[in-house]
Parts: C-alpha cells; sequence; structure tokens
C-alpha cells in the first residue's frame, strides 16, 4: 500500500494533478467495484475496522488531498477570470469570461464533491452567515444549466457561516438533477420559506414526467439511509454527496410528487442553522420605508395627503382590528420575519399553495385596515387631523 | 458584499448586452421610489435602486456599491424596462442634435 501511495504521490509530481486525479479515480472504482460484488452493495464509511480498511482510508485521503490541491487552483482561477471580467466592457468578450466562469466553477464543485465523498469538509467553512438568497444563488452557479432556475419567494433569512456552504452544495446537487430530468424548454423553481418551529423548508421543483411511486420510494429510502461509499456513488455522485452533507448538518431531503406533473425536492435546514439576514450595506440611506409596511402599497396618492394619512393608518388598524394577527404582526414581531411573510403573502395570491390560507387572509385584512384608514384619512377634514394627533406629529 | 460563490453570469443569468445605452457617465435615477417593489427585488438590484433614488452615474454605482460594470448595465436596463430607473439621455446623444446646436450658435453671438 505504502509503495503505491508512494508511486501515485511521484506520478503526481511528473504529471500534475489533472492525470491523478483521474488515476485515483478509477484505482477507487477498481477497489470498490469487487467488494460491492462479494460483499453486499453498501460499505458504510463508519463500519467498524475491517481487515482492509487502511487502504481505504488513505486512498480518501490521497483523493481529498489532490482534490484540495485542485481547489487551491480552480479558486485562484476564478479570482483570475472575476478580474477580468470586471474590467470588461465589450460585451462578446463578456459572454465568454462568463462561459469560463462557469466551467470554472463546475470544475470547483467536482474537486469539492470528491472531498465530500472521500469524508472531508468541502472546504474551509466561512464564519460569516450568508443569506438564503445567497445560498441559494451560489447553488444556481455551479449547474450546467443555471439559466432555467427560477428563484421564487425566499424568506429574508440567513444560514449560519458553518453550513452555508454546505447548504449551496446541496441544493446544486438537487438542481443539477431537477435541471437534467425536466423539458430543457421548462423551468425549475426554488423558494425558501420559514415554518413554524422557525426551521427553513426549501423547495426544488421542476415540471418533468415525475418519477415511478417506486423510483420514488426507493430514493427517499436510499436519501435517509446513513452515508455509505458504494459503486453507486460512481454513477449517482449527486445523491451520494447530499446524503453526506445532509446527515452532517442533520438536514432532512426528501423528494414528492409536483401537483400537475413534476418532482419537488424538499430540503429541511433545522433552526439551528437559521440567523437573521446580515445587514445589508445601502440599509443607512433608506432606514424608513421598510418599517412602514403597508402605506406605500397606495398607488401614490398626492405627497400631500399621503403624508398625513400614516398616522391614521396605524391608529384605524388598533379600532377596527383589535386582536386581529395583523396588528400584532405590525407592533410586535421583529421586523425581517414579518416583511418576508407579508411580502409572500401578497405574491401567494395567484397560485395556490398549502400555507395560503393564513397569509392570504392576513394580506386581505391587512388591505381591509389601510383602506379603512385611508378611508378614515379622506373623510376626516384637516381640522380634525390637528385635532386628533397632535402628538403623533 | 456577495459571497464569491455567487458567479457574476448567475446574477444576469448569463446575459451581457443592456437594452439600453448606459455609458459609464450615462446619468440614472428613480422616478416614483416604490419600497414594496424594492424589498421584492434581487439584493445587486435592490442595491441599485436604493442607490439611484439620488440621481448617480452609472460608473460610480458601480464603484460604490462594487459590482462590475457589465452586470450593472444588464440590471439597470432590466429596471428601465419596468420603468422602475430612469436614464437620462447622455451628451452622446445630443451630439447631432440641430436644435441643440443651434441653443449653442445663439448662445455664442449672445456672448
Amino acid at each position: 500500500m505504502v509503495s503505491r501511495m508512494r508511486s501515485l504521490l511521484d506520478q503526481y509530481r511528473r504529471q500534475g494533478a489533472a492525470s491523478l486525479l483521474g488515476q485515483a479515480r478509477s484505482t477507487v472504482a477498481e477497489m470498490l467495484e469487487p467488494r460491492a460484488a462479494a460483499a453486499g452493495p453498501l460499505v458504510p464509511i463508519d463500519a467498524p475496522a475491517q481487515a482492509d480498511r487502511p487502504r481505504d482510508d488513505v486512498l480518501a485521503a490521497v483523493c481529498a488531498g489532490i482534490a484540495l490541491r485542485d481547489l487551491n487552483l480552480v479558486d485562484s482561477l476564478l479570482a483570475e477570470l472575476e478580474q477580468m471580467e470586471a474590467e470588461e466592457s465589450d460585451p462578446d468578450a463578456l459572454a465568454q469570461l462568463y462561459r469560463l466562469d462557469h466551467l470554472a466553477t463546475r470544475l470547483r464543485r467536482n474537486a469539492e464533491n470528491l472531498r465530500v465523498l472521500a469524508g472531508q469538509d468541502a472546504g474551509a467553512a466561512g464564519d460569516e452567515t450568508a443569506s438564503l438568497v445567497d445560498v441559494i444563488r451560489a447553488a444556481i452557479s455551479a449547474i450546467e444549466q443555471y439559466q432555467r432556475v427560477e428563484v421564487g419567494r425566499v424568506a429574508q433569512l440567513a444560514v449560519v457561516g458553518l453550513a452555508s456552504d454546505d447548504v449551496s452544495r446541496l441544493l446544486t446537487e438537487l438542481l443539477d438533477n431537477a435541471t437534467a430530468q425536466s423539458p430543457p424548454s421548462s423551468t425549475v423553481t426554488v423558494s425558501a420559506h420559514i415554518t413554524e418551529n422557525g426551521s427553513i423548508l426549501l423547495r426544488v421543483e421542476d415540471a418533468g414526467i415525475g418519477l415511478p411511486t417506486e423510483r420514488m420510494a426507493e430514493l427517499n429510502t436510499e436519501l435517509n439511509a446513513a452515508p455509505a461509499l458504494d459503486s453507486a456513488a460512481i454513477e449517482h455522485m449527486g445523491l451520494a454527496v447530499v446524503r453526506r452533507l445532509a446527515e452532517k448538518h442533520g438536514v432532512r431531503v426528501w423528494l414528492g410528487r409536483r401537483s400537475p406533473h413534476g418532482t419537488t425536492a424538499s430540503v429541511l435546514l433545522p433552526a439551528e442553522l437559521v440567523r437573521e439576514a446580515p445587514q445589508v450595506s445601502f440599509a443607512r440611506t433608506a432606514p424608513a420605508p421598510r418599517t412602514s409596511s403597508p402605506t406605500p402599497r397606495a398607488p401614490a396618492p398626492a405627497p400631500r395627503t399621503a403624508a398625513p394619512s400614516r398616522p391614521h393608518v396605524v391608529r384605524a388598524r388598533r379600532e377596527v382590528a383589535p386582536g386581529d394577527d395583523g396588528g400584532v404582526t405590525l407592533s410586535g414581531l421583529p421586523r425581517r420575519v414579518p416583511s418576508s411573510l407579508r411580502g409572500a403573502a401578497a405574491r401567494a395570491v395567484p397560485q395556490p399553495e398549502r400555507r395560503e390560507p393564513e397569509g392570504g387572509e392576513r394580506f386581505f385584512a391587512d388591505l381591509a385596515d389601510f383602506d379603512a384608514g385611508e378611508q378614515a384619512a379622506r373623510g376626516t377634514l384637516p381640522a380634525a387631523e390637528r385635532e386628533d394627533h397632535p402628538s403623533n406629529d | 458584499m456577495r459571497s464569491t460563490r455567487v458567479r457574476p453570469y448567475a446574477i444576469t443569468r448569463g446575459r451581457t448586452r443592456p437594452r439600453h445605452l448606459l455609458l459609464v457617465e450615462t446619468l440614472v435615477s428613480v422616478p416614483h421610489y416604490d419600497p414594496q417593489a424594492s424589498s421584492q427585488l434581487m439584493p445587486e438590484t435592490q442595491a441599485l435602486y436604493e442607490r439611484a433614488r439620488q440621481r448617480t452615474s452609472v460608473a460610480e454605482l458601480s464603484a460604490h456599491l462594487d459590482i462590475p460594470l457589465g452586470v450593472i448595465r444588464v440590471l439597470l436596463s432590466d429596471l428601465a424596462a419596468q420603468e422602475m430607473v430612469f436614464i437620462h439621455p447622455t451628451g452622446f446623444e445630443y451630439e447631432y442634435d440641430a436644435h441643440l446646436l443651434e441653443r449653442i450658435l445663439d448662445g455664442l453671438k449672445g456672448v
């Protein structure tokens, strides 16, 4: 074994990483194949020591080490490309750079997957939380047909730095699968909702023909099984990667049927991985509009009527719906979550969904409250206005 | 602002050709600011929208927000297509404007 590794390393020095990577891969495949036939399909990585266990370990370590070198190279390449992209003003040349960037990003994904399969961390986990939008877009960046993915509603929350890159990687594999298994002209939608207990439900929906029931059950069983390295991992690398990353962070992944046709892959991130969204840098230039929630929905009345109507809206909300959830939302909860839910409710109206009645009702309640406020504002004369709210203004 | 894992092509869906003429010195502004619409934009587009509330040039936006020009042009063009951003006519377009040239001539005569 040692001599073999030495020869591999020598070869690495002579021929460079790329050829060795191929070599290492084929060695792994060759090693796993006979055993998979002899000792059943699954060889759990974490199983107690077997006779040839050290060989596995060493090879995995070699693969992981090479993948790490690849990653360093690819990262430099990406940084270089990003620099060139920033300086490029010709659209055609930029499009070409984008294509190279896209290829390099997918190379990085492969190297990271190799590390994951070898049982290592894919890369140094960052310590900064990443917003859900960025986690999703990072995932989209690394798939082949990234133009087909549409980002739906995404809660304004973030994923803790320890897990954000891994969640991206996991999502990448699901998105890649969804785009590969659906018609090239259809879109794949990815969305993220907060659940009642503070966890996040990510959904990847495609419009393919869907999976047969047995196959879906099979896949779900595999997704729930303990991570294992078997010969199937070579063909279905994505599934093996998803399984391993999900296990690492206590994430649940399952597949389901989508209502007209197609498949939905769901990912449940536990509440421990969820954080407040990081403050956006431009927030200080516009602090006011985000908190004053329903007022701006008005189809822009003249500024003179709009300004004094604000206190009325707030007051009318308390009078008309004292104990209603709408009022509570406006006063009590931290502003990020309600604002995301309200936005969600507003957009949810056309396309029916599970949590919708509640959100829809709230939205209509908000709207009704706002209307009432506006009526009140129109009804009361400027004189009454001054008397009513001397302290408010 | 964004992680390097979010690639530029993913922000513009690979598009590099804006539908509007956007030179570095072109000025843009927001005609009717709508916070509700703003909150539904993607982070970079939202940053642009917020920043453009005060009339600024394309180059300034790119520098302040640290977004490459190639990306910013496409995003601004998207916003302009939705009439969320107004692209001010640039000097370039006025170069052969007979009306403007006449006015300059009149002005010169007056001096």
